[in-house]
């Protein structure tokens, strides 16, 4: 029995030793990658009161997709106009009306509700308490709810400029796309990537095939989830050997692991989405072709501005090519690879997108 | 236990007695509790940032940051479980699919069973309650919302069935079974919404049409959200209890639990507990998903569940595989869930604090001996022998 | 029992019993049809191209096939695997037997749903061999704890702090072979503890791993969301690109899929031979193979039980694993017997499916993603439960073993 006194206390000493091990790994750099840190303190800004309070969906905060980026938006309204921010992450369903209802007694000026997933809850908390301002990424209400701000993309055109610049680096006549999950705003990207090549095609003669998404049937490729970055890998990898040359990956983080086989593959190109993917992910400038951008960010810093102003203007903010809510990334590292004629087309195309006379729907499906 | 041995004992003594070894049975789980939360502490200290940018300059200043964010952090979970009516019914919310899920795998454990795929079968029996509590407009509450819960019990089952049959026909272990089993669900679920028959139909995205009102779980009292789903939870303990230790198949179940062989001597259907139990266990993790629908969520979305199935397991663990103890164990945890948004809202706090606060809870339950090598206590029967689980060779 | 070294010796010696040899002879013919009415129902004239390139090596044509021939063909083939099977049996080869009747029917099945197409063989088999090496190093992990008496089904947990502590590692350090070795320690110390937990505390060790995966998950997540959210830094650790190995590597067909790939599969290959060399041709292998199956036995010989239970749990390798893939190991390390190179067959099985199931959402098969999805996991249930049934488990698995 004399052993077990000792290695009691040490199990414990095992677990604490890992949590130590863990965060000692951390510590070094947390300090010298501080300029990293996103929370700035607010000491530029004049300091007015209002409290503007993010509840992510499932996917928490880190998701580096659209709560981060909804969250991006709440940390420059706090460095920039001094307001106050908060933060509820939901690990459930269940959780999305009691951290609504958190908010609201806590005085929140703004409560920002991410997702598609809380339209439910977001709209019932709205109902009972009309006197409360919300504002819904990726979401709208029809009829509106007066004091609910719908933030919609218009990712399908911004997605159609990257399946045009896709159609028109391809060497191969094939380039390839894949989304994380099958929901409306994954395949959305997807339907305007195909829309941009059925568009270079008509104008080119050209016959470029898009291969992981048909909008026809609905059906393609997708890895099911948007953490596996191997799956990313070799979905991407299935893409390639298929004689894909260009790749739009619209799944979040397990595009990584696309830019992984992109960037092994050596001789094909890599899109992003959301974000400037060359700035958030390095290692794989020069794969980077260009990135679809979703200003989630904007969107919801435009949402407090109008929140801080009054009673909403209008229920529905809707990110276009013309607001910048959703746009074409540089080129950046490949500026020189890609011919200035493309150039000049894509910048067209986008004038044509903004003023209507081009729409993504009506080259979903090639004809 | 010093009782005067040839009187008979008093009252007052056999209360004191049974006191004693109530105590007796709680003191681990008490411990394990304690235990937790200081490491938990530690993490809270550890992987705060005043307290790792102090650490260097001002030691003492450094352990005060460290100290408040602890108080903080447990003051929050605190309020937010039990400071306030509306904080008791969250915990008796998050309880209640907990219990349910906590009895599946405890049933399981009785008979020698590890059912890790409580997750799935969570998700298939919501999916059968909600394709019931969708359709059948008209239909009276009193017909249709016991049909509705029935669906989930049955789906559940099915979904336990599977795994049943297999270790039974073909002896695959039910440990690899449901948890490929528990990936598949949620691909069934994916596919479903994505059917006219449960999605709504102005929507693209996989979320089902609400539940009906007359198929809805309506609230315990007034307008909490507590509902009717915690009754049939605490049924079901009851029922389990029942089930286990009063019934002859209960007796077969833990007969077989206990020694399979044996058993078989005895002249039990092997085969035939294992289903059973496994259908059963499955119907009650089922019941689960049918509460959360029809009672909380009124709709399906998939991933609804945040691990129910998983932290059965530590509910079994924790509660010793007895339908009581499952009940308390489901409402600490149900009061950790509940404090953890408070919590995060008040002090930023990450509410995966509460999983590695459960996560240290069931190692230190798990292991009755390292309490007691802490502590150096002497402490009651170790739990484990109430769990039979073997290698894979069984 | 002898040594345990290929699929069929999991089995008691001796082949099978008549009633499953007569059930795998009616698998067979079922197979057999089912290729020959479904696989060869293909419009007349249809040829499947199989692309027979990956990477930049010496270029081979593609092989192209006459779509429904080739079903005939492949059903014949089959169907005569089922006669044998009936009437004269295949004796011990019974294993080999099935292996070759699925390459048979998995190749069928490519050619049909390929007809009039393209998929690129080449690309399936470097694909598979690359997923399946997570899977076999959880095999490995699994054969070593299992084979001296412990189950380890931590080893998803183990993976995961594996990961989050070399991803940390060696973007802090900016070292990828520090994160390495960051990943083994920290999948070394919860091996501490699932021994500590298992031998010394005697908790069920089934428990303790599961206790281990949760604690794993609840850890890693607070950290990640308390530590890297806030530090993306700590988060962007170093590649490992493939290695192309000279010479090999320009070798036709398997030049692009052997000898150009990640470091990883060359460090599971040479794992796999290192841990069958110990386990069958060394004194210590015997030692621990008689700890597993026999504690009593092995303890009157004297060897300490506790030494080798406690050195075993915690040289376990384990790296590059995702969500569920550590106990698609586990199934690993059942179907192969217990054995290095079964469960690396069995890896390849899986890895397979999976990637044969990515190639089929590009190929528009008409059937839903989630069902492809599916196919990974419904794979592992079926070879769980239907191909080998009751394997047999070392003898002491499970048990905690109490020195009288």
């Amino acid at each position: 029995m004399r052993k077990q006194r000792w290695l009691g206390p040490s199990a414990a000493l095992f677990t604490a030793a890992l949590i130590l091990a863990a965060c000692q790994g951390a510590s070094p750099s947390a300090s010298a990658s501080s300029a990293a840190s996103a929370s700035a303190p607010a000491s530029a800004a004049p300091s007015i009161k209002f409290l503007a309070c993010e509840v992510t969906d499932t996917g928490g905060v880190d998701d580096k997709g659209f709560n981060q980026n909804a969250h991006d938006g709440l940390l420059r309204a706090q460095s920039e106009l001094g307001i106050q921010i908060a933060l509820l992450e939901s690990t459930a369903d269940t959780d999305y009306a009691p951290n609504i209802n958190t908010f609201i007694s806590q005085g929140c000026d703004l409560i920002v509700t991410v997702g598609f997933l809380l339209g439910d809850a977001t709209k019932a908390a709205a109902t009972a308490n009309p006197n409360q301002k919300f504002a819904i990424v990726d979401y709208a209400y029809d009829p509106p709810i007066p004091n609910v701000l719908g933030l919609v993309f218009d990712t399908k055109s911004a997605s159609m400029l990257q399946g045009y610049l896709a159609a028109g680096m391809s060497q191969t006549g094939i380039v390839g796309t894949f989304g994380g999950i099958q929901i409306s705003p994954v395949t959305d990207f997807m339907d305007g990537y195909v829309a941009g090549v059925n568009y270079y095609n008509k104008q080119k003669g050209t016959s470029v095939k898009v291969i992981g998404w048909d909008p026809a049937t609905a059906t393609g490729s997708f890895t099911g989830d948007f953490t596996d970055q191997n799956k990313g890998r070799t979905t991407a990898e299935a893409e390639l050997q298929a004689g894909a040359d260009v790749i739009y990956a619209v799944a979040g983080p397990v595009g990584q692991g696309a830019m992984a086989a992109v960037l092994d593959a050596g001789n094909a190109y890599f899109i992003g989405v959301d974000v400037d993917q060359y700035i958030s992910v390095p290692g794989f400038e020069s794969i980077m072709l260009s990135s679809e951008l979703k200003r989630i960010d904007n969107a919801v810093f435009e949402a407090i501005t109008e929140a801080i102003a009054g009673p909403f203007p209008s229920n529905l903010y809707v990110g276009t090519l013309a607001n910048d809510g959703v746009g074409i990334a540089p080129y950046h590292d490949l500026d020189s690879k890609v011919p200035q004629a493309l150039k000049d087309e894509i910048t067209a195309l986008k004038a044509a997108l903004i003023d209507g006379s081009v729409k993504a729907d009506d080259f979903k499906v090639a004809s | 236990m010093t009782a005067d041995v040839g009187t008979q004992p008093s009252v007052t003594q056999r209360i004191g007695s049974a006191l004693i070894s109530a105590a007796r049975q709680l003191i681990v789980p008490a411990l394990a509790v304690v235990s937790a939360l200081i490491l938990g502490a530690v993490v809270i200290i550890l992987s705060d940032p005043k307290f790792v940018s102090l650490l260097g300059t001002d030691i003492g200043g450094a352990f005060g940051a460290g100290f408040r964010s602890v108080l903080a952090a447990y003051g929050g979970l605190l309020k937010g479980s039990v400071g306030s009516p509306d904080a008791i019914s969250e915990t008796f919310l998050r309880a209640t699919p907990l219990i349910l899920a906590g009895l599946a795998v405890a049933l399981g454990f009785r008979a020698g069973l590890f059912n890790i795929g409580a997750e799935g079968q969570i998700y298939i029996g919501g999916m059968f309650a909600t394709i019931v509590g969708i359709n059948f407009d008209g239909m009276p509450t009193f017909i249709h919302l016991p049909l509705a819960v029935a669906a989930g019990f049955v789906g559940g089952a099915l979904w336990g069935f599977i795994p049943g049959i297999l270790k039974a026909r073909t002896g695959a272990h039910e440990v690899i079974t449901t948890i490929m089993l528990n990936y598949v669900s949620y691909r069934v679920i994916d596919f479903a919404l994505h059917q006219p028959l449960l999605q709504r139909p102005d929507r693209s995205d996989p979320v089902s049409r609400f539940v009906l009102d007359s198929a809805t779980l309506p609230p315990l009292f007034g307008d909490t959200r507590v509902h009717w789903g915690l009754v049939i939870a605490l049924a079901a303990a009851v029922a389990v209890s029942w089930l286990l230790f009063r019934s002859t198949k209960g007796f077969e179940f833990r007969a077989v639990g206990l020694n399979p062989s044996a058993a078989g001597y005895a002249g039990m259907n092997i085969s035939r507990t294992i289903i059973l139990t496994m259908m059963i266990s499955g119907g009650l993790a089922g019941l689960a998903g049918a509460g959360e629908i029809l009672g909380t969520n009124h709709r399906l979305t998939p991933l609804f569940s945040p691990g129910w199935g998983f932290d059965a397991i530590a509910l079994a663990l924790l509660g010793g595989s007895r339908p009581i103890g499952v009940v308390g164990a489901a409402l600490v945890f149900g009061a950790l869930r509940a404090g953890a948004a408070p919590m995060q809202a008040a002090t930023g706090i990450p509410i995966d604090l509460v999983v590695v606060i459960q996560a240290l809870v069931i190692m230190f339950i798990a292991a009755p001996a390292l309490v007691r090598g802490i502590y150096r206590i002497k402490v009651g029967k170790p739990t484990g022998t109430e769990i039979s689980i073997k290698g894979w060779g069984a | 029992m002898g040594r345990v070294t290929t699929l069929a010796a999991a089995i008691p010696r001796g082949g099978i019993s008549r009633a499953r040899q007569r059930g795998y002879g009616i698998l067979y013919l079922v197979l057999a049809a089912v290729i020959a009415f479904i696989f060869g129902n293909v419009p007349g004239g249809s040829e499947t191209t199989f692309g027979m390139n990956v990477g930049r090596g010496v270029a081979v044509p593609n092989l192209v096939l006459p779509s429904a021939g080739a079903a005939y063909l492949l059903a014949a083939l089959a169907a005569a695997a089922g006669a044998i099977q009936l009437t004269r049996g295949f004796g011990a080869r019974w294993a080999l037997a099935l292996t070759g009747v699925i390459v048979i029917f998995a190749f069928a099945f490519l050619t049909w749903i390929a007809a009039d197409g393209q998929v690129n063989l080449a690309g399936i088999l470097q694909a598979t061999l690359q997923l399946s090496v997570p899977i076999t190093f959880g095999a490995m992990s699994g054969i070593l704890c299992e084979r001296s008496g412990v189950v380890n089904i931590a080893i998803e947990g183990m993976l995961l702090s594996g990961a989050f502590a070399s991803a940390v590692v060696a973007s802090a350090t900016g070292n990828h072979w520090i994160g390495i070795v960051a990943a083994i320690i920290v999948g070394g110390l919860l091996a501490a503890l699932l021994a500590v937990l298992a031998i010394r505390y005697l908790v069920n060790q089934i428990i303790a791993g599961v206790v281990i995966n949760i604690f794993a998950t609840g850890v890693t997540s607070f950290l990640a969301s308390r530590v890297l959210a806030h530090y993306p830094d700590l988060n962007n650790p170093e590649r490992f690109g493939p290695i192309v190995l000279p010479v090999l590597s320009d070798l036709p067909f398997v030049g692009g899929i052997l000898f150009r790939q990640n470091l990883f599969i060359y460090a599971c290959i040479a794992c796999l031979v290192i841990l069958h060399f110990m386990l069958f041709s060394t004194r210590w292998g015997l030692r621990v193979r008689a700890v597993g199956e026999h504690p009593l036995a092995a303890d009157t010989v004297g060897i300490s039980v506790f030494f080798v239970r406690y050195r075993n749990v915690i040289g376990t390798f384990e790296k590059e694993m995702t969500a569920g893939h550590g106990f698609i190991g586990l199934a690993a390390m059942i179907f192969g017997g217990w054995a290095p190179f079964g469960s690396f067959l069995a890896g390849l099985v899986f890895g397979f499916a999976d990637a044969v199931q990515t190639r089929l959402s590009i190929l528009h098969v008409g059937l839903p993603t989630q069902f492809l999805q599916m196919v990974p996991y419904l794979v592992t249930i079926v070879v769980v439960a239907g191909l080998v049934g009751r394997v047999r488990a070392p003898a002491a698995d499970g048990r905690p073993y109490v020195k009288e």
